[in-house]
């Protein structure tokens, strides 16, 4: 990943006016930890990072406020990022035309879950990368690891590792090496099923983190938040708790861009890829759609067309 | 008063009481506590778990009362006894934080029921995670405020350490389940200072509540808030945030009414009915958070409504680090 090249280009953006301002990342606490940050003057510009470790979908913060003024905003969007992206301005989420994407093609981002039970995240020094490993520089000197071991899940599934859209390329195109997703409750009968899902849901404690990490969960007031109608009750136990996940889920069938964002940010860990990555197998086997991958195409519910299968009607 | 529990014993401890006993269990990759039925369902050593014991006194969905038409049912919970076995200093710290708050004008018998009810068994922390900070809030790792008994892992046993009259009465009480600490104290204390040696975050608070006091319209608070995405992880993972919501769950003409936390960070807990909202935006809710531990808190209660546990640090989908923000407060 490119660090120099995009520091270098963020700079020029902010000198030359172009932007208002930057959204990237920064190191964060200590180790190589990063945080979003947002950059408005062109010599804060070295403070931005660019490394495995950057998994925030920063699309996000295009859509957690209305936007004030006029101007455009450079973004730096990841192949998971971008088609959020690309979602985004399908809906209409935010203007194509104010929007400088920076895009980054993507090894993979590394899962602290899986690096911290190898590595003291106070010790980490520095992060390099080969072909197929990452390289991770300690107090105590090198160690490597496969990048398929320690990359998030959904990062060892994605498709789509380079930017389908970007005003700016930052990198040689990643190929993807995306590995079948491994549904764990593809065997299991209704009643399993239920049985799974109702256990995990049952530790759900309605943070919202789920809700409030996702680029494309950006209606003005969610259906959770209601009290008239109250779709969603407030107590949070098993029953709500689902309704919650399952609107969610439906609301986001052929519209997810599948970053994992929801399901990294889960305090209590909970499988939400599991629910997404089923509801785009189906956007893709009923309708041959994939989301976010086309700027200039619709989204899968405006887009009807006479000959779209209807079996799935009861 | 210390003594020895052999760890041979913990079955007893746990059956032959008479008391539920509530201890950390893993499930998949999350540790919770469980009411368990013998030792061997007890996670010992793991990390603080992701949503904190608070809980077990203030649950995130507590039921008041039930309604038929005009006829009302209390449901304030019956006094059951319950020891919780392996709870963490930091999270043991945080009731006798929260103790006053439900006490001191109106005694809530929803919280105080439980409270008066349960015996409270920590467990000393020889690992702190990687962002924590009690020994910045005047706790530590060994810390027995807010606890009954702490419990030290010896290896085959416990050293057992008395902290409240309620711990005195109970290792009284069940004498032939304790034997005596010979000379495993000093054992005990050397475990403490390594474990104090491995805290690596610290922060000075000891100004922050006067600080923090001018600092109210300060462009600080836009830096911590511009990247904070607003959800309630910080809130609800956090051992001393008791902020409530009240509802009523109705279905024709029987309902419930119920108390459920609640979180500052969300819009809707300033929103008023007009639509007016006092704290508009995420920089208002951000600040709030901060200053109601650090500045009201310490007005109302006299003590520092935080207890360095991290979880907030731990789980921020965005990283905001509680410390480092709180380092440049200090250095304002």
């Amino acid at each position: 990943m490119d660090e120099e090249k995009m520091r270098s280009t963020a700079r020029d953006l902010l000198s030359k006016g172009e932007v208002k301002y930057v959204i990237g990342y920064e190191q964060a606490g200590f180790g190589q930890k990063v945080r979003p940050c947002i950059i408005t003057k062109p010599e804060e510009t070295d403070k931005l990072v660019l490394s495995p470790m950057c998994k925030n979908n920063l699309a996000v913060y295009l859509t957690l406020e209305p936007p004030e003024e006029k101007g455009k905003i450079a973004v730096i969007a990841k192949g998971c990022d971008a088609r959020a992206l690309v979602q985004l301005i399908q809906e209409r989420g935010f203007e194509r035309d104010n929007l400088v994407i920076l895009g980054v093609p993507c090894p993979g981002m590394i899962d602290p879950d899986k690096l911290y039970e190898e590595v003291l995240e106070e010790d980490i020094v520095g992060i390099s990368e080969s072909s197929d490993t990452f390289i991770i520089s300690t107090k105590g000197g090198e160690r490597t690891f496969k990048k398929a071991d320690v990359i998030f899940d959904e990062c060892g599934h994605c498709a789509h590792p380079t930017p389908l859209i970007a005003d700016k390329m930052l990198g040689e195109v990643i190929e993807s090496g995306a590995l079948e997703l491994t549904d764990p409750t593809k065997d299991m009968s209704p009643g399993e099923r239920w049985a799974y899902w109702s256990e995990k849901f049952e530790t759900c404690i309605r943070c919202y983190a789920c809700r409030q990490a996702c680029p494309l969960c950006f209606c003005e007031e969610c259906a959770a938040d209601s009290l008239r109608p109250n779709w969603v009750r407030r107590s949070v136990n098993r029953s709500e708790n689902a309704a919650w996940h399952f609107m969610r889920a439906f609301h986001h069938a052929g519209r997810c861009s599948e970053c994992g964002e929801c399901e990294r940010v889960c305090p209590v860990g909970l499988p939400l890829m599991v629910l997404n990555k089923m509801l785009a197998q189906e956007a893709k086997d009923v309708f041959d759609y994939t989301a976010g991958t086309d700027a200039d195409g619709k989204p899968l519910l405006t887009s009807f067309e006479t000959d779209d299968k209807e079996d799935f009607i009861l | 008063m210390d003594a020895i529990l052999n760890k041979d014993n913990l079955d007893e401890l746990i059956t032959k009481l008479g008391y539920e006993v509530l201890a950390p269990v893993k499930k998949d990759k999350t540790v919770s506590f469980e009411t368990v039925k013998k030792a061997s369902d007890i996670a010992w050593g793991s990390a603080n778990t992701a949503v904190p014991p608070k809980r077990l006194f203030f649950p995130q969905t507590e039921e008041l009362f039930t309604y038929d038409g005009d006829e009302i049912t209390d449901r304030a919970p019956k006094p059951e006894k319950r020891l919780v076995l392996g709870i963490r200093p930091c999270d043991a710290r945080s009731f006798a934080i929260l103790d006053p708050l439900f006490t001191k004008d109106f005694n809530d018998p929803y919280y105080k029921n439980r409270r008066d009810n349960t015996v409270l068994v920590g467990l000393a922390c020889t690992a702190p995670g990687r962002n924590c900070f009690c020994t910045s809030l005047g706790a530590g790792p060994f810390d027995t405020k807010g606890l009954d008994l702490l419990l030290v892992d010896l290896g085959d046993k416990f050293l057992v350490r008395s902290a409240s009259e309620k711990g005195e009465k109970f290792l009284a009480e069940n004498k032939s389940l304790f034997g005596e600490a010979g000379n495993d104290a000093a054992a005990a204390d050397e475990l403490k200072a390594k474990a104090e040696g491995m805290m690596h975050r610290t922060i000075d608070v000891s100004t922050l509540p006067t600080k923090l006091k001018t600092l109210f319209d300060d462009p600080i608070w836009d830096d911590l808030a511009q990247t904070c995405v607003g959800c309630y992880a910080c809130t609800y993972l956090c051992p001393t945030c008791h902020c409530f919501d009240i509802q009523d769950e109705v279905r024709g003409k029987k309902g419930r009414r119920i108390r459920i936390w609640d979180s500052c960070v969300n819009p809707e807990y300033t929103l008023h009915a007009s639509g007016y909202n006092p704290r508009p935006g995420r920089t208002n809710r951000m600040r709030n958070r901060i200053l109601h531990k650090y500045q009201y808190y310490p007005e109302n209660f006299d003590v520092i409504a935080c207890v360095g546990c991290g979880r907030c640090i731990d789980h921020c989908p965005v990283s905001n680090d509680l410390v480092e923000f709180l380092g440049k407060i200090g250095g304002k």
